[in-house]
């Protein structure tokens, strides 16, 4: 495979080296743009169109919401356990309520918003999950334990009338939530004011007892 | 009319002397373009966006350089944008057969085995680092001079020079680490 120096010597070889190398260099640039360029250019100018032929809006909405689905179907294996007292309920099973089996009000829901009742009642248990919503129960015996619910996970449970479904049937599911952008937006702050009143309680009584304790 | 004359006019809205400034440089737009990406197909589509896009631009053209070199700037600026996107890095291909090309117009008097060595080169510049690899694509393509590529790679023209340098040097060194050549 070597090369074997010729008459030229060391000089000779070492500038057509570079011939090469700059050949291969032009050769990698060479080439002549097709005769449509100019007239597709002219044709856009003229018609005012200034998109991109790059990467298109519609591929990187095509990716985000790949990625809201895929998120969306991790999610129920991979979120926060529910916990209650004797709970051996299956976890998915404790998670997916049919609609048939849940009623539009349940004492001590958040009332979720006008449109939201609009909308099919599969939907809106995908939503209100999705949004996150959280409340924060006080223990039996006024100390401190809480126990974070998600929303209309203990009621179903409760009057027992969980119905267990397959996980298969949750990709329908979780395409739904894709379509009410706003709906959940109102029902976030009404569980928050419950949970700010317990904390900010305590810190207050630990400055007053150090001042007490300084004096 | 020179390149002054005619984007005087296009900036007065006339798309005709626009297109005499696309029929010049065209040509320097997409291998420039052909440099960052070296597929034909993106190159093509690349110089198609930063023509368009200097249309939409002109008013802002301020004629501190040529326009030329002020075209070429948003050429390259939209073919590195473009190479950077998922799509483009996905079909992007490696043109092999520009080695054999070369290879074949090698001198047997030269090289016992030319071919191969124009092969090797090939892949020595495609193993060059971005910034290494750009700059001597540019340079060697000879249709821009140190001024112009300076102006591309927003960098100064004792940088294109290094750089230059410092990618022949890497490429010889691979051809010798390859057994191509007896030494340095």
């Amino acid at each position: 495979m070597a090369i074997e120096e010729r008459s030229g010597g060391l000089d000779h070889l070492e500038s057509v080296i570079e011939g090469v190398i700059g050949g291969v260099a032009r050769e990698m640039t060479s080439g002549e743009p097709s005769g449509a360029l100019r007239a597709t250019v002219l044709r856009r100018v003229s018609s005012g169109d200034r998109r991109g032929t790059g990467v298109r809006p519609w591929t990187i909405a095509a990716v985000a919401v790949a990625g809201l689905v895929i998120a969306v179907l991790i999610w129920p294996a991979a979120g926060p356990a529910v916990v209650g007292p004797g709970d051996t309920h299956d976890r998915h099973a404790a998670r997916v309520v049919p609609p048939a089996a849940r009623p539009s009000t349940i004492p001590g829901e958040i009332e979720p918003p006008v449109a939201a009742r609009d909308v099919p009642p599969g939907q809106r248990i995908a939503a209100n999950r999705n949004a996150g919503v959280r409340r924060v129960l006080a223990g039996g015996d006024g100390g401190t334990a809480r126990q974070v619910l998600a929303d209309g996970v203990s009621d179903d449970r409760d009057r027992g009338d969980t119905v267990r479904i397959a996980p298969l049937e949750m990709p329908p599911i979780a395409v739904a939530l894709l379509q009410p952008s706003a709906v959940d937006i109102e029902a976030v702050p009404a569980p928050a004011t419950v949970v700010i009143g317990e904390i900010e309680v305590a810190p207050l009584r630990l400055g007053e007892t150090q001042d007490r304790l300084v004096e | 009319m020179t390149d002054d004359e005619l984007v005087r006019c296009a900036r007065a809205g006339d798309v005709t002397a626009f297109d005499q400034l696309v029929g010049r440089h065209q040509a320097a737009v997409y291998r420039a373009a052909l440099a960052a990406l070296r597929s034909p197909e993106d190159a093509e589509e690349a110089a198609q966006d930063a023509l368009v896009r200097a249309w939409t631009k002109l008013a802002s053209f301020r004629g501190d350089a040529s326009f030329r070199t002020w075209l070429l700037s948003i050429a390259w600026n939209r073919a590195i944008s473009r190479r950077r996107s998922v799509m483009a890095w996905w079909s992007r291909r490696v043109p092999i057969e520009a080695a054999d090309r070369v290879a074949a117009g090698v001198s047997p008097h030269q090289f016992l085995q030319g071919g191969e060595l124009a092969h090797h080169a090939a892949r020595a510049i495609e193993a060059l680092s971005p910034k290494l690899r750009d700059t001597l694509l540019l340079v060697q393509a000879g249709d821009y001079g140190y001024d112009d590529v300076a102006a591309m790679l927003k960098v100064p023209v004792g940088t294109v020079k290094w750089r230059v340098s410092e990618a022949r040097r890497q490429v010889r060194r691979r051809l010798v680490d390859l057994g191509c050549l007896n030494g340095d």
